[in-house]
């Protein structure tokens, strides 16, 4: 892989993870405009790297709130932190059922349908345009919620819908404040990307080439920035509504979409 | 007088982390160095040769257990705050 591919791959991780604008989709675009083969292949090794830098940037973004978390939690009591991470794992449940049963079946949504792409996009553009309606509140994640916002997640997995735009989307229509529900948006994933990235680095199918070490790198380095300024970027968004613009340019690519796998 | 007044109000900015937090992230570093560095080499200069050492218990799981607990050393800097320890 060339040095600039891989700081490009990074910047597009890195924002994407956090930007409401679906990365898979406009992978899925980006293959029918290019061909298959037209974009950079990413090894596993280099998937792991990128994904644990957005990672690192969300733990470095949030790091007081994963502290006091945490120092909670190893309280053992039955105090707000612990509630938290509770939630937490609640939200990962959806997801995880998805990922273990409904994979054949999601595996279709990644065949080069452009129409679903677009149909997709333009559904995120009215989640994230509702959203942005939505009105400011100080409520916290309930358990029930932290459940719907894990089933946004799951649907999220299909092209087309971005999991940050879902995720935060379902938060705010649910009642909950625009800036918890960043929040938990952005923290609720830390805990599947780092088991994902452990489970990739111990399944033994990686391997490293000396040569890789410094795309590998530069990869992770622009995925670590991209993600820090996206990350603290879209938590500003969110506060003070201005999600829409995302929906227009959701639904503008969404309908291009839908009218290029009509009439292209 | 009222400048100087500014100069005293003017709140100090920080870095993020301290000493300590670099220090576990280049030990962070090491780690994750060291399990690439032991993670290269095992493949076969033929194509149409399989060369079993690529799989070797040092390329497979030494490896990408150095690597797995390099990252947890970087998680680690990330969230200590030695001014807590202080205190």
């Amino acid at each position: 892989m060339e040095l600039i591919d891989a700081i490009i791959l990074g910047i597009i991780q890195g924002l994407t993870e956090f930007l409401p604008v679906s990365s898979s989709g406009h992978l899925e675009l980006g293959k029918a405009i290019l061909g298959a083969h037209a974009l950079p292949e990413e090894s596993l090794l280099f998937t792991v790297i990128l994904h644990f830098a957005t990672a690192l940037s969300t733990l470095v973004v949030f790091r007081k709130d994963v502290f006091e978390i945490l120092k909670g939690l190893f309280q053992f009591k039955w105090n707000e932190e612990t509630q938290f991470s509770l939630k937490i794992v609640i939200s990962m449940i959806p997801a995880a059922l998805v990922g273990l049963f409904l994979n054949d079946f999601i595996e279709v949504f990644f065949d080069g349908a452009i129409i679903i792409v677009g149909i997709m996009l333009i559904i995120t553009a009215v989640l994230l345009y509702l959203a942005d309606l939505a009105k400011t509140t100080d409520k916290g994640v309930s358990f029930r919620g932290a459940f719907v916002i894990g089933m946004a997640q799951a649907v999220a997995i299909l092209p087309g819908i971005s999991r940050s735009g879902a995720t935060i989307s379902a938060a705010v229509l649910l009642g909950v404040d625009k800036t918890k529900s960043a929040r938990f948006s952005f923290l609720m994933v830390v805990p599947l990307i780092l088991g994902k990235v452990a489970k990739d680095l111990m399944g033994g199918e990686i391997n490293f080439h000396g040569d890789q070490a410094v795309a590998m790198g530069a990869g992770f380095i622009a995925a670590f920035i991209a993600g820090l300024a996206a990350c603290t970027w879209m938590i500003k968004l969110v506060r003070q509504s201005k999600l829409t613009y995302f929906a227009i340019y959701c639904l503008i690519v969404g309908l291009i979409a839908v009218a290029w796998s009509i009439w292209g | 007088m009222s400048k100087k007044n500014k100069n005293v109000q003017k709140p100090t900015k920080e870095f993020i982390f301290q000493k300590k937090n670099y220090l576990f992230l280049f030990i962070g570093l090491a780690f994750i160095a060291l399990g690439f560095i032991l993670m290269t080499g095992g493949g076969s200069d033929d194509p149409e040769v399989f060369n079993p050492d690529i799989y070797s218990f040092r390329r497979i799981r030494l490896a990408p257990t150095l690597v797995l607990i390099g990252l947890g050393i970087q998680i680690y800097a990330i969230l200590l705050n030695p001014k807590k320890n202080k205190e």
